[in-house]
Order: C-alpha cells, then structure tokens, then sequence
C-alpha cells in the first residue's frame, strides 16, 4: 500500500494496521516453519497472560507452563492436541520429567510441584528455596537451582530438601553429567560443577555473555551464551572447551536428539539445529516469537514461545 | 583462555586472524579489556594509539579508562534556585500567551489547556546553553587530569552571556497554588564532543502536567522539539490531579496527589540518553500549605534551602585525556566509572548534627544503585536513615531503612540523622553515601552487594561539623516510624497527604471504578525493543484511556537479561502487586510512584487514574538508552476510551 | 508561515561551533602532554567508521568512509540476500522507507544496506536483490572482503560479541542506523517501524 507523506491519523492507522500484521512475522518465508499450536483459544487479549518458557516430555505427552497464568498445558505427542490445563504454583518456570511424574519449579512461590502426568493431578507441593528456576535429575534425586536465593539443592523425590550449597549469582539452569552438577551462573558469566555429596566446586569454566541453558547429551556439556549467541560445547571430564558455535540472537533453552543440539533463540524467533560431534549447523527453522524452552519427546522437538503463547514443533500436523 | 574456533564458515577464519594478531603481541583477553583495546560494545579498536600512560587507547570510552581522581576533595555544589522574572523581562518580548504565537521561534503549536483556570502567577525563564568551561573539580591535581570542557546545562535564564549555564540546572521551586509558566530557550549548539544534539523538549518529571507542557518526545500532530533559538513555554497548573472531577473540582483537585520532588530533564525522542548525560536536567521542588520547605511549619521537615539538599547522582565515563564521552553507538546502556553529585566528583558535604532531607535522584543514564550509610572508619557498622518519600511522592508513615535502591529517574527522598549517628556509632567524623551495587553493564545489576567501606563506590561524604549539640526543631521520624511502629494500610503521618482510595473493580463510588485491565509484554526481538510485540510508532497512539477513569496495568518480563524501571507520564500510579504478592505497609513501595522496576520474570500490577487533561503521552523504559532505542509506545486521554486488553 | 520558519531556523542553525572551539581555546594540556585532545567526530570516526573498501551492487568501488558517509546524511543497515539464515523483511520495509523519502534519496541523503554474508552476496547477486526489491537510486547495497565487512559491523555496533566469539548471525540485525556524520548526529530505529515512524523519526535529525 502506498502511502505519502506524514498523512492523517486514519491513514496512518491503515497503513499502521498492514504493518503490524508485517511485524508479527518476523521471519521471510525462505526459512523452513516449524508447526505452530497455540496455547490458547482466545484470538486477541490474552498473548500477555501466559508467557511460557519451559517445556518438558515424558515420553507420551508434552507440557508447558505458563508462567503468568500459573499453570501447565498438556498436549498429546503425536497430535499436538491440547489435553488439559492444570493449575501449579506461581510463576512456573521450569519442568522436569521423571518417569509417571512432572516437576515443575515455581519461581515466586518458593515451591515445587509434582503431578501425576497420567491425569495431572497434583501429588504434592514441597518447600524450596528462593526462587527454584532450574531443575535436573541425578538418578535418585532431584536438583533445583534458585536464581534468587543462589544455591542449589538436593531433593528427594519425596519432596524432602537434603542438602544445599552455594552457587554463583543467578544460576538459571542446572544438568548432571553423570557424576558432577554443572550449573550456570548467569549474571557471572561462569559455569561451575558442583560436586554432589558436598557442593563442593570442583571446576569453573568461564563462559560467553549470559550463560542461559546447558544440557548433558551423554559425552559432552552445552551451554548457550544469551547475549553473545553462541553455544559452548565442554568436556565434563576437565572442563575443557571442545568448541563455541554461532547460533542465533538470545541463545536460551537446548535439547538434544541422537545426532543433534537443538537451540531455541529468543531474540531472533528460531531454532538452530548442530550436529552433535562436529558443531556444525544443519538447519535453522523458525519458531513462533520469542522462544526460550525446547524439548524432545523421542521423536520430535517442542519449543515454548514466550510472546508468542503457542508451541513450536517438528511435527508435522 | 581462547576458545577454540570451530565452523566452517569463512567468518572464523577472520576472527581468528584478528585474534591471533592479539594472541601474538602475548596479551590475554582479561588485558584486552584493560588495555581498552575492546569496547563496551566487545569490537576491538585500532591498535594505533594506545596510550602507555594509562593503559587504554586514546579516547577509548569505557569502564576502567577513566582518569583516577582524588575524591572528597570539593564541596557539594547546591544548584542555585532559578529566579522569578517579571513579564518585562526581554526574554518574553513575545509574550508567554495561552495560545502559540504562530512566531517561528516559538517551537509550540498547541494551546495550554485549563489555562483560564489557572492563570500564570508567576514566570521563568531557563536558558539551555553550552558551559565550555564546566569543572567536574575544583581541585589542581583532578583538574590535571579532568579539566574544564564542554557540558550542556541551564542558566538562571538572563540573555548575558555571563550568565552561565550549570548542571545540574538551577533548582525550580513552586508551591500548589500557584500557577508558573516556564520559558526555556534552546540556545544550543552544535560542537565536536562527539555526542549530544542541540535540541530538546524538556519533560518535569512527574508533574501532572497538559501534553502542551509535559515535555514528551513525539506526538503524531503536535510538535515537541525545540531547535536552537526557539523556545517553548511550558505552563504548569501547579494544581493537583483530579481538579476538573466533579469530586475535587471545588479544592482545584485532590490534596492526597501532592508532590514534592521532580526533576525537569531533556526528552528529545531517540537522543536523551546523550543529551542528559551531557547535562540537561536539573531538580524542580514543589512546597505546599504542609510541606512548606521550613521546618517550624505544617510537617516541620528540615528546612529549605540549608536542611533540605537535593542530590543529583549521576555516573560518568571519562577518555584517558579526560573528556566525559558517550558512545551513541552502544545499545544496551552505559554505566561510567567515576560518579558525581550534584555536578561535582565525589564530593563532601559538611553537616551539622542535626536531621536534613535529602532528595535522592538516580540520574542515569542507566545504572541501578543501593545506597548504604559507612562509617569509613567503621565499615561493619549498620546506619540506619529513614525514607519518607518515594518518586516526590511522601509516604504514608517513615520506614526505617539500612538501603536505599534507587533505578534511573526515581526520587527517594530520605531524613538522615546525624545527632543520633554522633550519639549511637561512636563519633564518626566522616560517613559515606556508599552505593554497594554492583553493575558491570547497562543491562542489568548483577544483583551482588559489595563490601563496605570501598571509596571508589563512594558518591558523597559526609562530613560532620559544629557544635554536638544544636537546636533542631525539624520533624523527627524515628518515633513514629516503621517498624518501631508496626504500621497499618490506613496509617498517614503526614495528614492530609494520605494515600487516596485505590481504585478496584467493584468500587462503591464509580470514580474509583477500573475501568478496563490491559496488560503489557517488554521484550526484545531481533535487537528491537518491543511492547506486546510491536515496536514504538511516534505517529500513533495505541490505545485511548478515558478521562477521569482508572485503569489496571499489567507490566510482564521475561527471564532474557534486562532489567528495565518503566515510567508512565501524567499521572502516579499504585503498585499493587509485584509478583502475586500485594505490596503492603512498610514496603517502601506502598506508596504512589511513576517509575517502577520491572526485574526478570517479574509481573507487576499497577492501577492509574487519568484525570483532567486530553492529549497524549508516552510510557516507557527509562533505562534511557533502551529509551533511545525505541522502548515505548504512546497512549491518549480522551473523553471515550478503548478497551483493548493487550494494545 | 511554514516556510518562514523553515527559512529563519536554516538561518539560525548556522552558528558557530562556540563551544568546541572555545573548550579547545580553553582546554589545558593533560599532565605530561601524552596526547592532543582528539575531537568527537575523530573519535567516532575511529572507533565507528572504519574505510574499509566495499563493493557496490553498481559494481562501483568505495571507500566506506571516504566515499559514502563522510559530510553525508546517511541510513545504514545490515542484510543478507541470500535468506538462509535469519531474514527479517527489513529491506521491503525500506523500499516504503524510500518512497516517503522522495528525491531526497542520493540528492542529500544516502541509505546502504551492507551484508552479513559477503562470501555469499557478490555485487552481482546483490544488484539482482536490489532489482527484485525495486529499489531507488540513491541506495546502494554493498559487499566487500569478510574481514573488512566483520570490522565494518562491529564499528557500527550491529553487535553484542566479544572478539572471541565470532557470531555472524542476527543481532541487532533488525535496527536502522543513521546520522549525520559531519555533525556527530547517530541515531537508530527498529528496521522494521511503521515506514512513516521510520521517516519522522529519521527527518527530525537528518533535516
């Protein structure tokens, strides 16, 4: 639509019209899509009221939490069907599943929840420390990170908090490499792994600018770099630098298949797929807006959307 | 410790040239950044240059490159008051009139609203002009090393050119009741420094003011900006919110919405963040019948101008050859290395023992601080001060308080005490303004709190003089304040200035109703600030407000790594809930505010009314580089308003 | 009366640059007199406007600083032609941009689109994108050898890295930045803005 110059309040408003509906896509179609569900019906007036970040499979279902709605989304696997909404604490913000059980971490209520993920029904809500925004699994017990209080925790899966140490500041995100707990400590741009029967630091790695996700794919430590746009690829044995590949704009959430590292950009609405063993990208794909959260659920790849309400997938619908 | 590079794409090949090259002369990345060779930005500058003096290239304009100073070394400069003038004063030859003159020096084309209510008592006149002989010291040995040079500030509004112009500009002090015109001419102009451009709309920062005087960066019909030699006359009811509702119509508005503490600072859209940095702004102090600036009077808070002091803090970043410098090409914010206050480097303040207000302003451009009092000579120490404003706005009861935290563009003003520090702390001599956040980039704080007692983290010293026993029949807060008195949400020590009603979705009276509840995503999208989306539009407004209404807003973000206090113009609003949880009594956020902190993940529920005036004003992030870069959108006052949930 | 008061503002914004010229007047030599004080236009020069030479989708040859922004009024952004990666339709956005800019596009001022992926975009494929995108004269897209594109793009600020990393991809790629180089005037604004904000907002500084 042409337009001239500065023109009327109504002109403007078309031609503003037209370029909102420009601006909501923020990719050219050039790049391949990943399916898009929306978490909610509501066509308008609600995209604010979710904000979801974390993402999780157990296998059979997927789930998001909705961080500003304080709940989780249970979707079917194979369809993408939305199976039920159920309500957690306040500000869930991470997910975790461990066989029939999902745990999510409330980051303003203090607490973690677990749920039947059969039915969703809640099984229990546990007292944590300040801020649970991290969660991992060493096997026996759980792990939460809280990014306000600075420190990690043990927790049993009865929902009992055996031990806590201290981390640096803002540990986001946590992982187990089968032997240590790496976590990143966001606002110090560092890494630690934490010695599990004593907490105590037994290696520090620095990192690019705002260390966000990390994951173990079975060999090797990733951890993205939010504003430096990269993922660090570390050897956990001795915290050695295997390499630290571009990704996209606001690297945050990861997740790993048989032979790649998923990274889902925030700041540029995409997905960055790598190979595992040599870094090199194999594809990047477009998600909905402002994805923070992806995980894989055996076959195919979710990605929560933040300002988009919806999730992104590799299933083809 | 290099990474090692491992793509297959020919860009690795060149950043590991321009690495190796480094690598070779055997500097490590940790002395990259010492030896200013990366900028804030992280590229790397020309490696012709470097200075062996200090250590960082020349003109390199980043933490660590400032030259070291000698604190504690100049007095506390108090702006002097800007003076009343009579309309015979040359500089109204064209006079300061309800309507525009339709003069091309006149940069208005927008009539005053409700001026024929309040007609003008009084006027000034502030002239922005160049200062090339600005001393951020008076002091040989700092002025060897910072010297005089160029800022931009405001004089006491006379045409001579000895009238010099300060930063921060004079102090404006009005009393509700009666009504000013301010007249400021832009007597700019364009020079070499680097940064800054020769043009403003000068917002008061937070006066319930018409969109003709707000001093706001755009609007989509009427012009803001003032170019060098014209000049802009900003009227200001000096009335308080609510004075055309039916409700307070008769006592020219609501007595509960007093201010105290503003501040007037440049708004040119895309270019404030340089422009106050360079100097523009300055203090704006309103009296009233209780908070009368003498303290054998209504509140009896300390008196003004001797007792009631007002701190602009504002941190710098210097060149090697010490020239204050700002990078326009950085995106996230700057923090600078060397901090002053009311003009000057670090500072001392002599003070008697006795009780003084302080007015307390996080200046920008972008850093978050926590104010501590230190003993120097006692660091451990634990000093307590008490707060009894928030944003200009006095607070239901005083809150004992250890810290202050304070983001771009808040007000706190707080009573320190140091007859009792004297009496309590064993003596001290000297005690410091200590900020103990800590801050590497204009992002965000890392959140840590520094040990005390560090003078590089010192804004200002205290110095206590005189005698150990003077009258001072100033307001005393300790009695009456929180905890020592458990408070209640009905408390108002400071009657009548109380909080006013909230308003609520089933209010019994339907002034209090609210109206409509939108809600608000900040985040950012291939590098572009975004609300709920979309990017800022000047030719626009996104939503309608409906005059004399409330409404709820709901202000979200996300865990990426920003921190941003956002401000809203026209009117101060109450903070709910951050996070789910109410804000209660003894929270120094139970109070009115129009700056609030939006921290990771966090969720923030105000309500506002939007009283009074029709036209447009802005909202937005006042980290004032985000601000530059398009963080805000504008909204409108109109007599029917729109209910878009999520504009 | 508008045009009155276009003509007295062109009159009254050529004045003298008082203040630089009486700080350097004023200006005492620092202890030990390491260096002559460098003005701000030098300084951003240096530090933001490299000369790299570049390629023009015309298949002229420039010299970033000299040839291109230099006294000039200019519009920078960055691309990429082939949208492998990241595309953000800033270029179509731009072509509107354009349009409401009238003939002042290459009369006085100048707008560049520079690519991320020079190894990518030759000149040649450049003036194919050019053309597919009808883009006016006055508007040039440019390419050049990968060190000086990467130097070229960090000095601009269309980055967050530090040097150790080598991130090509889309940081800030979104962003417009422009200025009036002559009088140290930068600015920058969402690529992809109302065109109409867009052009306000780059009028109100460029003039």
């Amino acid at each position: 639509m042409r337009t001239t110059a500065v023109s009327s309040v109504s002109r403007v408003g078309v031609a503003t019209v037209l370029w909102a509906a420009l601006v909501l896509a923020p990719v050219s179609a050039q790049l391949p899509t990943l399916t898009e569900i929306p978490l909610t019906d509501d066509l308008i007036g609600s995209r604010s009221g979710g904000g979801p970040e974390a993402v999780a499979s157990d296998g059979t279902y997927v789930w998001v939490a909705e961080q500003f709605a304080d709940t989780v989304t249970r979707l079917d696997r194979l369809t993408g069907l939305r199976l039920g909404t159920f309500a957690v604490g306040k500000r869930p913000v991470a997910l975790l599943a461990i066989g029939p059980t999902l745990w999510v971490a409330n980051l303003e209520s203090d607490t973690l929840t677990k749920l039947r993920t059969s039915d969703g029904a809640v099984l229990g809500t546990f007292r944590v420390g300040d801020g649970p925004g991290g969660l991992a699994f060493d096997g026996v017990n759980l792990w939460v990170a809280h990014r306000t209080g600075n420190t990690v925790s043990q927790v049993s899966l009865d929902g009992a908090v055996l031990a806590t140490f201290r981390t640096g500041r803002r540990p986001l995100n946590l992982t187990y490499d089968g032997v240590n707990i790496w976590v990143v400590n966001n606002l110090e741009n560092t890494v630690i792994k934490v010695r599990p029967s004593d907490g105590a630091i037994v290696g520090r790695i620095r990192t690019g600018d705002g260390p966000f996700g990390i994951l173990y794919d079975g060999a090797a430590i990733w951890v993205t770099n939010f504003f430096s746009r990269t993922v660090m690829k570390v050897r956990p044995g001795d915290g050695a630098l295997l390499g630290t590949f571009s990704v996209g704009d606001g690297a945050a959430g990861l997740a790993a298949d048989a032979r790649s590292i998923w990274v889902a950009n925030n700041g540029s609405s995409t997905v960055t797929r790598l190979d595992r063993a040599t870094g090199a990208v194999i594809g990047t794909y477009a998600s909905g807006r402002g994805p923070f959260g992806i995980a894989f659920d055996g076959r195919n790849m979710w990605v929560a959307n933040f300002a988009g309400r919806s999730i992104s997938t590799t299933l083809s619908r | 410790m290099y990474p090692l590079k491992f793509r297959p794409a020919p860009l690795v090949e060149v950043a590991r040239k321009n690495r190796q090259e480094i690598v070779r002369t055997g500097v490590t990345r940790r002395e990259l950044i010492k030896l200013g060779l990366l900028s804030t930005s992280g590229y790397l500058i020309p490696m012709r240059g470097v200075s062996a003096q200090t250590g960082c290239a020349a003109g390199a304009c980043q933490l660590g490159c400032s030259p070291p100073t000698i604190p504690f070394v100049d007095p506390l400069p108090i702006p002097p008051v800007l003076p009343e003038r009579p309309l015979s004063d040359p500089g109204f030859r064209i006079p300061p009139n309800a309507q525009p003159s339709g003069q091309p020096q006149d940069a208005r084309n927008q009539p005053h609203q409700f001026r024929d209510r309040f007609p003008p008592q009084k006027f000034f006149i502030s002239r922005m002009r160049p200062n090339p002989n600005f001393r951020f010291s008076e002091n040989a040995a700092n002025l060897a090393r910072i010297p005089p040079q160029l800022i931009w500030g405001f004089n006491l509004g006379g045409a001579a050119a000895g009238d010099i112009a300060i930063t921060p500009g004079p102090t404006i002090v009005s009393r509700y009741g009666t009504p000013i015109v301010v007249r400021r001419f832009n007597e700019l102009a364009p020079d070499d420094t680097g940064f800054g451009v020769p043009e403003s709309s000068t917002h008061l920062h937070n006066f319930h003011s018409g969109p003709d005087s707000d001093g706001g960066p755009c609007d989509p019909v009427f012009n803001r900006i003032v170019r060098i030699g014209q000049f802009y006359d900003y009227f200001y009811t000096m009335a308080r919110a609510g004075f055309d509702t039916p409700e307070f119509r008769a006592t020219n508005g609501d007595i509960r919405e007093t201010l105290a503490t503003l501040w007037y600072h440049g708004h040119r859209v895309d270019h404030t963040a340089e422009n106050n940095y360079k100097g523009l702004a300055g203090f704006h102090i309103i009296f009233n019948e209780f908070d009368t600036g003498n303290e054998n009077t209504g509140f009896r808070l300390p008196s003004f101008p001797q007792f009631d002091v007002p701190l602009f803090v504002a941190d710098k970043l210097f060149t090697p050859e010490g020239e204050i410098c700002f990078d326009p090409f950085g995106f996230d914010g700057l923090v600078g290395d060397k901090y002053t206050v009311n003009g000057r480097l670090q500072p001392f303040f002599e003070v008697q023992k006795r009780r003084y207000r302080f007015r307390i302003l996080d200046g920008g451009p972008s850093r978050f601080y926590e104010f501590f009092l230190t003993n120097p000579d006692n660091p451990s120490q634990s000093i307590p001060f008490w707060q009894i404003a928030n944003d200009g706005n006095l607070l239901p009861r005083p809150i004992e308080i250890t810290s202050t935290r304070i983001s771009v563009a808040e007000r706190m003003d707080v009573i320190i005490d140091f007859k009792k520090i004297w009496d309590r702390f064993g003596h001290p001599s000297r005690l410091w303004l200590e900020n103990r956040l800590e801050q590497v980039n204009g992002r965000a704080p890392t959140d840590r709190i520094l040990p005390p007692g560090n003078r590089a983290n010192v804004v200002l010293e205290f110095r206590l003089v005189g005698p150990d026993n003077v009258p001072d029949p100033s307001f005393d807060p300790e009695p009456v304040s929180f905890p020592r008195v458990p408070c209640s949400p009905n408390d108002c020590v400071f009657a009548p200035i109380c909080l006013p009603p909230l308003p609520a979705d089933n209010a019994a009276n339907p002034a209090d109703q609210i109206r409509v509840t939108r809600s608000f995503r900040f985040e950012r999208g291939n590098g572009q600030w975004q609300i709920n989306g979309q990017l800022m539009d000047c030719t626009r407004f996104r939503f309608t407000v409906q005059r004399n209404t409330a409404e709820r807003w709901i202000l979200r973000n996300n865990s990426g790594g920003w921190q941003h206090p956002i401000h809203i113009h026209l009117e101060e609003f109450r903070i709910i809930r951050r996070n789910g949880r109410l804000i209660q009594c003894g929270n120094v956020e139970f109070s009115r505010k129009d700056v609030v902190r939006l921290g990771f993940n966090e969720e923030i529920e105000i309500v506002m009314r939007f009283r009074d005036f029709r036209g447009g004003y802005p909202m937005h992030c006042h980290n004032t580089v985000h601000e530059d870069h398009q963080m805000m959108l504008l909204w409108q006052v109109q007599d029917i308003g729109d209910n878009n949930p999520e504009p | 009366m508008a045009a009155t008061r276009r003509h007295w503002l062109a009159a009254v914004g050529v004045m003298p640059i008082i203040g630089a010229l009486a700080a350097r007047a004023q200006t005492p030599s620092i202890a030990g007199g390491i260096q002559p004080r460098m003005s701000g236009r030098e300084r951003i020069r240096l530090h933001h406007l490299p000369n790299v030479e570049l390629i023009a989708h015309t298949g002229q040859r420039v010299h970033f600083y000299d040839d291109l922004v230099k006294d000039k009024k200019v519009i920078i952004n960055f691309m990429y032609a082939k949208c492998e990666g990241i595309c953000v339709p800033v270029t179509a956005n731009l072509v509107r941009v354009q349009k409401l800019l009238g003939d002042r596009v290459g009369t006085d001022i100048f707008m560049y689109s520079i690519t991320l992926k020079p190894a990518d975009d030759s000149a040649e494929s450049l003036r194919e994108y050019a053309e597919e995108h009808h883009v006016g004269p006055g508007w040039l897209f440019l390419t050049g050898s990968p060190p000086d594109i990467e130097q070229l793009r960090r000095a601009l600020g269309f980055t967050y890295a530090d040097p150790a990393e080598d991130a090509d991809t889309s940081n800030h790629i979104g962003m417009l930045r422009y200025g009036v180089e002559p009088l140290t005037r930068w600015a920058a604004c969402p690529g992809m803005a109302n065109p109409e904000h867009i052009v306000r907002s780059i009028l109100w500084d460029l003039g």
